[in-house]
């Protein structure tokens, strides 16, 4: 029976032609740590407010015929930003990780989980764009109504 | 005996060697994938920021020139919208400097396979790029926060005296 040493490699073994990420590289990741934790946390923030306002809303009773579903139904459609920010904070959290660890496949894992987040963020923009376009002509319509009435 | 040592020392060396971290194909090509949708996303930001950026200073302005008069900054609210606007135009400067970093990050990282500047460049810019969107949410959420500090503010100040 064989026991693996302590000092065994973990599962990573470099190709001939790979070379080392180095200092610069590395610093340059360690910059990105921080800056991608708080920017999940204001991800987050930004759905709490979100909340908040939904809450605010409802208690205010200034729309009539207002039923409780339709803000969980608003909740639920901007939940995607949940995962914006899980995404955005498990890669800088992997990446600091990785840096302390010298961990090679976790290193590779924070960059899947930036990739996720781009993709995420792809779709939430494009559902953003397309709303806002929405409200943006509703506003101007509006606009131009009182333009013509005054 | 002695070959056995031999080998030992010959795999710590190498283990020795394997550590760090690695700039591998999977995590080069990995990159390379997220800039392929990272630029798309950059120029949606792009065309989405200068839409939002139009439409709010369109719409400050057209209900600034509906008033008719003269100019008095601490009357008809005119000091809140002067305030709105210097806040508004913050707020896509950031947004601006975050979307601008984030391009020049992503379109380096695109060409990176044959480039190690552009690989290095690329990756301190995206760091950048998160630092300046970072900024620029916390303003995003302190604005609401702060237009509900004004109009607390302005309420107390309009409540008349008790004595």
């Amino acid at each position: 029976m064989t026991h693996t040493p302590l000092d065994a490699p973990t599962g990573f073994t470099p190709a001939d032609d790979e070379r080392h990420a180095g200092q610069w590289m590395e610093g340059y990741w360690a910059e990105t740590v921080p800056w991608a934790k708080r920017f999940a946390l204001v991800i987050w923030a930004y759905y709490g407010w979100m909340i908040y306002q939904q809450f605010e809303i409802y208690f205010s009773g200034m729309v009539v015929y207002q039923s409780a579903i339709i803000h969980i139904g608003v909740l639920l459609l901007y939940s995607p930003i949940l995962f914006l920010g899980y995404f955005c904070f498990r890669c800088g959290q992997d990446l600091e990780r990785a840096l302390a660890g010298q961990d090679q496949l976790l290193l590779e894992k924070a960059f899947r989980y930036l990739h996720r987040f781009l993709i995420l963020s792809l779709v939430v923009a494009v559902l953003w764009l397309w709303s806002a376009a929405i409200e943006w002509y509703r506003t101007f319509q509006i606009m131009s109504e009182l333009q013509y009435t005054l | 005996m002695e070959s056995i040592s031999n080998d030992s020392a010959q795999e710590l060396a190498e283990n020795d060697e394997n550590q760090g971290l690695w700039l591998t194909e999977q995590l080069l090509e990995q990159l390379r994938n997220s800039a392929r949708v990272g630029m798309p996303l950059m120029l949606l930001c792009i065309i989405g920021g200068i839409s939002a950026a139009g439409f709010l200073l369109f719409s400050l302005f057209w209900y600034w020139m509906r008033h008719h008069g003269d100019f008095y900054l601490l009357e008809g609210g005119n000091l809140y919208k002067v305030l709105n606007l210097l806040a508004t135009s913050i707020m896509i400067y950031l947004f601006a400097r975050g979307i601008i970093e984030g391009n020049k990050a992503w379109r380096l990282l695109r060409s990176s396979e044959t480039d190690d500047d552009a690989l290095l460049e690329g990756t301190e810019r995206l760091s950048k790029m998160f630092r300046w969107l970072t900024i620029w949410g916390i303003f995003y959420l302190a604005y609401p926060i702060l237009q509900k500090v004004w109009s607390a503010f302005v309420g107390l100040l309009a409540r008349p005296a008790q004595f």
